[in-house]
């Protein structure tokens, strides 16, 4: 296994505007990712993080967000979900 | 000015590898017929994910026989435990109460008992087997510990080629 590096291949474009609302999510492996990122961030940053699996979250908290909620998700292009996901956030 | 937790997640990569080229596995590790038995992970708060991103990786490439359980889930609440299985448990200062207790539980069981802990921290177990990760965090948000822990596991399940690590000195 190659590492070369642990920076993001992408850059941020936008800093997220959350304030309190701001919701972490995965699926299967990824959704212990999100967890642990939501704990790092509540611990570094003393903000309120929410995390969920992704199909935990579609199945009732979804209701939770607007237009004022960050979302970040760590899923795979193959997750058929992942798509009910955004479309539900972009609404 | 660079923080001790961006110091920390950015000393990852040295850490991983010198571990993984000079710090072997202990060889008690390899009796264990671990293809075989179930094999149970247990931790609590960053360790639980440790414990839960264990159970993918020992699912997606060993076998699907293994569970991940939050240490004070465990001691609080019955849980079925054999002799047959193979009890690990992630701890990085060794220190967590109910992680201990996990593991005492499982060692009077008859269970195999793994202890996965960072370089330094209290020998307070009667683990069967100690795998040692990286030395203690010094800053609160633990991070190192996390991804060194895993990167064990990886060692175990054998997702580590040394030679490419060399390489990539």
């Amino acid at each position: 296994m190659m590492i070369d590096n642990i920076r993001l291949p992408i850059k941020i474009q936008r800093i997220p505007t959350y304030v309190t609302n701001f919701v972490i999510i995965g699926d299967l492996i990824r959704e212990t990712i999100s967890h642990e990122v939501a704990l790092k961030i509540s611990e570094t940053c003393y903000l309120p993080v929410r995390s969920f699996g992704l199909e935990q979250f579609l199945h009732g908290p979804k209701v939770t967000i607007d237009k004022q909620t960050s979302i970040l998700v760590f899923t795979s292009l193959i997750q058929p979900r992942r798509e009910s996901l955004l479309t539900y956030a972009k609404l | 000015m660079v923080s001790l937790y961006e110091t920390n997640v950015l000393n990852q990569l040295e850490e991983w590898r010198s571990m993984l080229l000079y710090s072997h596995l202990p060889s008690a590790l390899y009796t264990i017929d671990s293809d075989k038995r179930r094999v149970v992970f247990v931790g609590i708060g960053s360790s639980y994910w440790a414990a839960k991103i264990s159970e993918f990786l020992w699912r997606e490439y060993i076998n699907s026989n293994c569970i991940s359980l939050q240490s004070y889930n465990f001691v609080k609440s019955p849980h079925y435990i054999s002799p047959n299985d193979i009890f690990v448990v992630f701890s990085h200062r060794g220190t967590k109460t109910y992680s201990i207790q996990a593991l005492e539980v499982a060692k009077k069981v008859g269970a195999r008992t793994i202890f996965i802990t960072g370089i330094g921290s209290r020998d307070n177990t009667a683990a069967d087997i100690r795998i040692e990760t990286c030395p203690q965090e010094n800053c609160g948000a633990f991070t190192i510990s996390l991804t060194s822990a895993i990167a064990r596991i990886l060692q175990w399940i054998g997702l580590f080629d040394n030679e490419i690590l060399k390489d990539s000195e």
